[in-house]
C-alpha cells in the first residue's frame, strides 16, 4: 500500500511536502516569537543561565 | 527556601576523563598524521597499521574525550538550570564506568581488528549493545532529574541535550541493526546501497547530534557564564533549536553525491544541507553577539579566547559544509582531503576550544582554586589555534591539488596523471605541514592538562557546592508553566517536548529511507551479480578488519576522469550482497571497485607483501603478516548461514560445503603463485584478501567496452554458489561522462 502510494504519487512530492510544512511552521514560529508585548518573557529567559543559583560570591556577600 | 547539595564529583570525574582520553585520541590522530607522511610510522606492526589505528583515533576522539565533555558539562548545567541534584548518583557512576569501559574495550578491539567496517560506527554488536544500555542509563538519569526540578521552564540548553538525547538513541539503534556471527563479528542488516545511506545518515547525524547539538547546548549555557552576559537573542535560540534538529537529519545523502545512491535522494540531501546554513549561522551569531560589551575582556580572559574562537570555527565550518554538499563542488572535495580538513576545522576549532574554554572554567570552580596560571592558558590557546590553522590549510590545499590532478586531462584527451601515486608524492609536504599542526594543537592540550593538574594539586579540602533554591516540591512531569504561551506551555513540559522532537527528527530520516527501501527502482537488479564465495567472503572480511577503506574507495563515480582511471562506473545493484558496503569516504589511495582482473595474482602478493615493489613511493603500510598467518576459516558456516538468514542467495549446501569451496578456491590461486615460485600460500590469509580483490568489479562485464580493456586479464572462474538466479532489470543510472 505504502508503496504504491509512493510509486504511482512519485518521490518528489515528499521532500516537498515536508519542506512546504517546515517553512510554514517557521513562519507561524517567528510570527509568535515577535508577537507584541512578548519581549520582556524572553529578556527574563535569556538570563536564565545567569541567575539558577547564587554564586559564591553572592554566598560570601 | 532550602538548601542542597550539587553532585560535582560526576563533573569533576568527565572532566579528568575528557583531559586523559583527548591527549590519547589526539596522540593517536598525530601518529596516523606521521604514518601518511611515511609509511615507515607503521613500524611493520599490525596493530598500528593505518586501518586499523584511524577508528582507534575517530573514536577516541569524538565519543571518548567529545563524550565526556558532553557528559561533563551537562552534569554540571542541568544540575543547576534544573535546581535539583542528579537524580540518581549509582546511575550517575555506572553512566561514567561503563562508558569508560567501552571505550577501553572497543578500542583495543580495533587494534586487533575487531570492527563492524563502517565509520564512526565501528564497535561490534556486543558493545553496540552495552552503548545502547548506557545511553538509557544516561537518559533515565537525565529525564529522572527533569522530573524533580525546582524550575518550572526548560532553558534552552537543556532542549539540545533532549535532542541529543534522543536523535542519538534512534541513530545507534537503527544504524547498528546487525545478525552476530558471533561474540566478536557481525554483518549488519542493510545491504550496498541501502547500507550507505544508514550509514550516512548515522555518520552525518554523528556529527550533527553527537558534536553540534550537545555543544550548542554547552555554549548556551557556558558562553553567557563566561562573558557575564545573557544571551544575545532567547527568540533566535528557539528558531535554532527546531531549525537545526529538523534540517540536520535530511542533510546524510550529501556525503554519497555521484554514487550509486538515486539522484533523488542527492538531490535533497543537497539542497537541505544547503539550507542548514541559515540554523547554523543564526546560532553562531547568537552565541558571538552573546559576547556584545565582553570584548574586552578577550584581551585578557583566555575562557573568552577560546569561545570566540571555537563560535567562529562553527561559523567557518557550518559555511564550508553546506557548500562541500553542492554537487558540482563535491565533484571535486569529495574523496580528498579537503574533507578532513574540514572535519578538523570542525573537531578540533568548534568542539576543542569549546571543550577547554568549558574546562578552563569548570576547574577553578570544581576544585574552589584559581586556575594554576593564566599565562599557560593563553599559551594554549595560541598554539592551538595556529595548530589549527596549519592543519586545516594544509588539508584545503591537498585536498583541491589532489582533486585538480585527478581530473586533469591533456589536450589529447588522456589523464594527464595516469599514475594515482604521482598525485600521492606531490601532497605528501602538506602531510608533514599537517602532522606539524596537529603536534601544536596536541602540544598545547599537554600544557592544559599540566596547568590543570597542577590546579588540582594546590586545591584545598573543599565539599561539592550548595545552592539555595526555592522550598516548593519538585514540578511534577505532567504539571503546566506559569507561562500562558503555546511554546512556552512546550518548555514546560519536558515529555512532551522529547516526543515533539522525536517526530521531528523522524521525518526526514523516514522520507529518505523508506522509499530507498521499498521501490526497487532504485537499486535495479543486476542478474549477473552473484554473492561472493565463501573464500571471497572471508578475503572480504579481512579487508574489513585491517580497515582498507578508510584509504580506498569501492565507488567509481560517473565521471570521465575516474571511468578513465579505473574503469566503468559503479551501478547500484553491484552492491546487493554487500554486508557492510565498502563504499569509502577518501583516497589517500585509487579506488579498488575495478581492481578484479585488473593485476595477476602475484602482483597483489608482492604489492601486500610491501607496496613499494610494485607501486615505487607508495605510503601504504605493508601487510607482510597476511603472507604469515593462517586463514581461519572456522566461522565461514556461521557467516554464510548468516548471510542466508539476510536475503544472500546462497544454496542451503553452501553452508556445509563452504570450508571446502574455500580451499578447492585457495588451492587454484595457490597454484598460480606457485607457477611464478611462490610456494606455501595455500593456507594463508593473502590468499583470501586476493581472492576477493580479484573478484571486485567483475560481475558486469565493462571491460569487453571499457577504456581499458586491453590490459585486462580474466579472473579465475569462481565455484557457483548461488542458489537462485535474480530477475534482470538493467540499471537505469545516467552515466553523466
Amino acid at each position: 500500500m505504502i508503496r504504491l502510494v509512493m510509486e504511482r504519487s512519485g518521490l518528489t512530492l515528499w521532500p516537498v511536502l515536508s519542506f512546504v510544512i517546515f517553512l510554514v511552521s517557521c513562519a507561524l514560529m517567528l510570527a509568535w516569537l515577535y508577537r507584541p508585548g512578548a519581549a520582556p518573557f524572553y529578556g527574563r529567559l535569556a538570563r536564565m543561565a545567569l541567575g539558577e543559583d547564587r554564586t559564591d560570591a553572592e554566598k560570601e556577600g | 527556601m532550602l538548601r542542597i547539595k550539587y553532585d560535582d564529583k560526576i563533573t569533576r570525574m568527565f572532566l579528568i576523563a575528557c583531559l586523559v582520553w583527548g591527549v590519547l585520541g589526539m596522540s593517536a590522530g598525530l601518529w596516523l598524521a606521521l604514518e601518511l607522511a611515511s609509511w615507515k610510522f607503521n613500524l611493520g606492526l599490525p596493530y598500528i597499521s593505518f586501518g586499523r589505528l584511524r577508528p582507534l583515533h575517530t573514536n577516541a576522539v569524538i565519543f571518548a574525550f567529545g563524550g565526556n565533555a558532553i557528559f561533563c558539562g551537562v552534569y554540571y548545567s542541568t544540575q543547576r538550570l534544573l535546581k535539583a541534584r542528579m537524580f540518581s548518583d549509582v546511575l550517575s557512576r555506572i553512566h561514567f564506568w561503563a562508558w569508560q569501559a567501552i571505550i577501553l574495550v572497543g578500542g583495543i578491539g580495533f587494534l586487533f581488528g575487531i570492527t563492524q567496517g563502517k565509520e564512526y560506527a565501528e564497535l561490534e554488536w556486543s558493545l553496540d549493545l552495552v552503548l545502547a544500555l548506557v545511553w538509557v542509563v544516561f537518559a533515565i538519569n537525565f529525564f529522572g532529574t527533569v522530573a524533580r526540578r525546582r524550575e518550572k521552564h526548560l532553558y534552552v540548553a537543556l532542549w539540545f541535550y533532549i535532542g541529543t538525547i534522543i536523535t542519538i538513541a534512534v541513530l545507534h539503534i537503527v544504524n547498528g541493526l546487525a545478525i552476530p556471527v558471533s561474540l566478536t563479528k557481525s554483518y549488519p542488516v542493510y545491504a550496498g546501497v541501502q547500507d550507505a545511506l544508514v550509514q550516512w545518515w548515522y555518520g552525518h547525524n554523528a556529527v550533527g547530534f553527537f558534536l553540534t547539538t550537545p555543544f550548542l547546548g554547552l555554549m548556551y549555557y557556558f558562553v553567557p557564564k563566561a562573558a557575564e552576559r545573557p544571551v544575545y537573542s532567547y527568540r533566535l535560540s528557539v528558531m535554532h533549536f527546531w531549525a537545526l534538529v529538523f534540517l540536520y537529519i535530511w542533510a546524510g545523502p550529501h556525503h554519497l553525491h555521484y554514487t550509486a545512491l538515486p539522484d533523488w535522494a542527492q538531490d535533497l540531501g543537497m539542497v537541505f544541507s544547503v539550507m542548514l546554513l541559515a540554523p547554523s549561522w543564526g546560532g553562531m551569531l547568537n552565541g558571538l553577539l552573546t559576547l556584545r560589551g565582553a570584548w574586552h575582556k578577550l584581551r585578557t580572559d583566555p575562557i573568552l579566547k577560546f569561545f570566540a574562537a571555537s563560535i567562529t570555527f562553527y561559523g567557518m565550518a557550518t559555511f564550508e559544509g553546506p557548500l562541500m554538499s553542492i554537487k558540482s563542488v563535491n565533484a571535486l572535495s569529495h574523496y580528498t582531503e579537503w574533507t578532513i580538513g574540514h572535519v578538523h576545522s570542525g573537531a578540533i576549532g568548534w568542539v576543542g576550544l569549546l571543550v577547554f574554554g568549558m574546562i578552563y572554567w569548570l576547574v577553578p570552580r570544581m576544585w574552589r582554586t584559581p586556575l594554576h596560571s593564566q599565562a599557560l592558558a593563553n599559551a594554549h590557546f595560541w598554539t592551538a589555534l595556529v595548530g589549527i590553522l596549519f592543519y586545516v590549510v594544509s588539508m584545503w590545499i591537498a585536498g583541491i591539488t589532489q582533486g585538480l590532478m585527478w581530473k586533469e586531462f591533456t589536450n589529447e584527451g588522456v589523464l594527464a596523471y595516469p599514475n594515482f601515486l604521482e598525485i600521492v608524492t606531490k601532497i605528501i609536504p602538506l602531510y608533514w605541514l599537517r602532522a606539524f599542526g596537529g603536534s601544536l594543537y596536541l602540544g598545547g592540550l599537554l600544557v592544559m592538562v599540566y596547568n590543570v593538574a597542577r590546579t588540582i594539586r594546590s586545591a584545598p579540602a573543599f565539599q561539592d557546592e550548595e545552592a539555595m533554591v526555592p522550598e516548593a516540591p519538585a514540578v511534577p512531569a505532567h504539571a503546566a508553566p506559569v507561562a500562558q504561551y503555546w511554546h512556552a506551555v512546550l518548555e514546560g513540559r519536558p515529555f512532551a517536548l522529547a516526543i515533539l522532537t522525536t517526530v521531528v527528527i523522524a521525518i526526514g530520516g523516514i522520507v529518505e529511507m523508506v522509499p530507498t527501501f521499498l521501490i526497487e527502482s532504485n537499486v535495479p537488479t543486476i542478474t549477473a551479480v552473484k554473492p561472493y564465495t565463501p573464500l571471497e567472503l572471508e578475503g572480504r572480511d579481512i579487508y574489513v578488519r585491517e580497515g582498507c577503506y578508510n584509504c580506498h574507495s569501492q565507488m567509481v563515480r560517473p565521471f570521465r576522469d575516474e571511468v578513465a582511471r579505473y574503469g566503468d562506473y559503479s551501478k547500484p545493484g553491484e552492491f546487493v550482497y554487500d554486508h557492510p558496503f565498502q563504499w569509502g569516504s577518501k583516497r589517500t589511495g585509487p579506488d579498488l571497485h575495478r581492481i578484479g582482473g585488473k593485476y595477476n595474482n602475484l602482483w597483489h602478493l608482492r604489492h601486500l607483501d610491501d607496496p613499494r615493489l610494485t607501486s615505487p613511493g607508495s605510503i601504504m603500510p605493508a601487510y607482510r603478516f597476511l603472507l604469515e598467518s593462517k586463514l581461519d576459516l572456522s566461522l565461514t558456516p556461521n557467516k554464510i548461514r548468516v548471510m542466508r538468514q539476510l536475503g544472500v542467495p546462497y544454496a542451503k549446501e553452501v553452508e556445509t560445503e563452504c570450508r571446502t569451496q574455500a580451499q578447492t578456491q585457495a588451492r587454484s590461486i595457490a597454484a598460480d603463485l606457485e607457477k611464478d615460485g611462490v610456494k606455501g600460500m595455500a593456507d594463508k590469509e593473502v590468499i583470501a584478501l586476493i581472492a576477493y580483490l580479484q573478484r571486485l568489479g567483475t560481475d558486469i562485464k565493462w571491460r569487453e567496452t571499457g577504456p581499458a580493456a586491453a590490459s585486462i586479464q580474466a579472473p579465475a572462474p569462481a565455484p557457483a554458489v548461488a542458489a537462485t538466479a535474480t530477475t534482470s532489470t538493467h540499471p537505469s543510472k545516467g552515466a553523466g561522462i
